[in-house]
């Protein structure tokens, strides 16, 4: 089994601490940084997503897949900027002003990430402006909002409108996501993309982040991607 | 006959003659169906027809406190603003790292837990008294957070058993001390999520059924009925709730569960309580859809009878007034009818 096969299984059995060492072996042997990343960690991350969207694993598999992810990630972090590896876009995630719920916004920044983005995590109960200002701070080219209750899922309305105010939703896009959450309230606050799972929404941003990179660079504009 | 005789009687599996409703409320609706009607928070409850009489043991967390609170196992509430959803206003979790070294149990073996509760009891005679007990795996949640929670069940188990083992005692000390009058616990729980369990039957089997072996038979062991809530689709679970002799679950969200399915299959051998969707026509919709989806739900969920009308969850705080005065009206009705 080759020592990518070996830190994706690894993975996918939450064994973080043998990640960590299998990721650190392969350094040591030589292999590039962003191989070990894409062939390693994200494809062990990509099979629990598909598993967790089939119903075939559960909640906690995920948490230690991605706790493995994580350790691995972490020791691999110097290595990837010294290599020039970035990230394949930036989304900044949170729960709306006045939600507390975090499970499924958890859920998405884990999948998120095991796809390769860099996910800025605002927590929960933020406020529209603070989705606004991480967005224009970090460069982040998706605002992710998640709601549990039809009582905060409003406040997505307002994330829309101070984007729209503040001229970033043409390079920003903003998804929006959680139980009471339906395409339909999408698109009637001007969203850009619902998601109905955690899964869905990585590989709708993934998607969201290469289309804005091929705008950008048919534009011939520079940007952090 | 009494609110309370129409709920026995239908755990009994009799008739009584109408189908029971009962709507759980955030804090904030209940303020605003009370300045609607022209009573008081407790008051309004007895006027919209609630069957159930909603009984808490003192752990503060219920109580009006400003601010963030700390309760007996040392987890960190905020109480204030906009956070009237009951459980989860969590700030913060004593327990990191999985090190429980310096930490102690509380044992809900202390007195004047239900000092509130016998008050409310003797103002309101005519309902049934449930006592509301937060469930083993929220316990352990609460006290090293969700995350952690969720991973220890797979590879810390000799401390998540222990915590279970710890909790599953406080609950049962809780029980053992709730004062005559009350006619059942519902334990609250959150095992599912919109698209099933949020984690394997397998590993409910491991942590839970012994738990919850123990808290079913101490509440039985006090002449009180068993009543689970659970958000999210638990339908793998309803063989289990019913081997284990519960008489009541909720919530039966039909977002998340497939209702007539389960009414087919469990429905003679478990009350089930909620049904009607909270998340989507009772906030969006209008009064005349509301009233045609409840009117829908009933039809599937009443038949037979074993049932308890009402939203599965409790209707959202800026739902239309209308709305929930339409609703009121509507089951206020079905005893009128005999539906």
């Amino acid at each position: 089994m080759s020592i990518f096969n070996e830190i994706s299984e690894n993975l996918q059995q939450g064994k973080a601490k043998v990640v960590k060492e299998l990721v650190q072996q392969a350094v040591n042997e030589g292999y590039p940084a962003k191989q070990i990343l894409e062939d390693g960690l994200l494809a062990g991350m990509t099979i629990i997503g598909e598993k967790f969207k089939n119903n075939d694993i559960f909640v906690p598999e995920v948490l230690v897949a991605a706790r493995a992810m994580n350790m691995g990630a972490a020791l691999l972090k110097p290595y990837l900027m010294e290599a020039g590896v970035k990230a394949s876009g930036k989304v900044c995630i949170g729960t709306v002003k006045g939600d507390l719920h975090d499970i499924g916004k958890n859920l998405v920044k884990m999948m998120m990430e095991g796809r390769g983005l860099e996910v800025v995590d605002l927590g929960t109960d933020v406020a529209a402006e603070k989705f606004i200002e991480t967005a224009r701070e970090q460069d982040c080219q998706i605002i992710c909002c998640s709601a549990l209750l039809t009582t905060t899922m409003g406040m997505m309305k307002d994330v829309v409108a101070m984007a729209d105010g503040a001229g970033i939703h043409a390079n920003t896009k903003i998804m929006v996501g959680g139980a009471p959450v339906t395409e339909s309230f999408c698109s009637k606050i001007g969203a850009d993309k619902y998601s109905a799972d955690a899964v869905s929404a990585a590989d709708a941003a993934v998607e969201i982040c290469r289309n804005l990179i091929i705008e950008r660079t048919s534009k011939g504009s520079v940007g952090s991607v | 006959m009494t609110r309370k005789n129409a709920i026995v009687q239908l755990i009994r599996g009799e008739n009584p003659g109408y189908t029971p409703h009962h709507f759980d409320l955030t804090l904030k609706m209940t303020d605003r169906l009370a300045e609607y009607y022209g009573y008081d928070r407790d008051g309004v409850e007895d006027y919209i027809g609630n069957h159930l009489l909603y009984l808490d043991p003192e752990t503060g967390f219920r109580n009006s406190v400003k601010g963030n609170f700390v309760d007996e196992f040392g987890t960190t509430w905020d109480t204030a603003g906009n956070y009237d959803i009951g459980d989860w206003g969590m700030v913060d979790f004593p327990i990191k790292d999985f090190d429980f070294s310096n930490y102690i149990f509380p044992d809900g073996k202390s007195e004047g837990r239900y000092d509130t509760a016998i008050k409310v009891m003797e103002k309101y005679k005519d309902r049934f008294n449930v006592m509301r007990i937060t469930g083993p795996l929220n316990l352990g949640w609460y006290t090293m957070g969700f995350s952690d929670f969720l991973i220890g069940m797979l590879v810390e188990k000799e401390t998540i058993h222990m915590v279970f083992d710890k909790v599953t005692e406080y609950i049962c000390n809780l029980i053992d001390r709730i004062p005559a009058g009350v006619d059942a616990v519902r334990m609250i729980e959150d095992w599912g999520i919109q698209s099933g369990l949020m984690f394997s039957k397998e590993l409910w089997m491991e942590y839970l059924y012994p738990s919850y072996s123990q808290i079913y038979q101490k509440i039985r062991s006090k002449g009180l009925y068993v009543m689970q809530h659970s958000c999210g689709d638990i339908t793998d679970l309803m063989p289990v709730m019913v081997e284990l002799g519960v008489d009541v679950i909720d919530a039966m969200q039909p977002e998340a569960m497939d209702i007539a399915q389960i009414k087919k299959e469990f429905g003679r051998d478990i009350v089930l309580f909620g049904g009607l969707g909270s998340q989507s026509t009772i906030p969006c919709g209008t009064p005349a859809e509301v009233i045609a989806e409840a009117a829908s739900t009933l039809k599937i969920m009443s038949a037979g009878g074993k049932y308890i009308f009402g939203p599965a969850g409790s209707i959202p705080t800026e739902a239309p007034i209308e709305n929930v005065v339409a609703l009121v009206d509507f089951c206020k009705s079905l005893a009128e009818k005999g539906i």
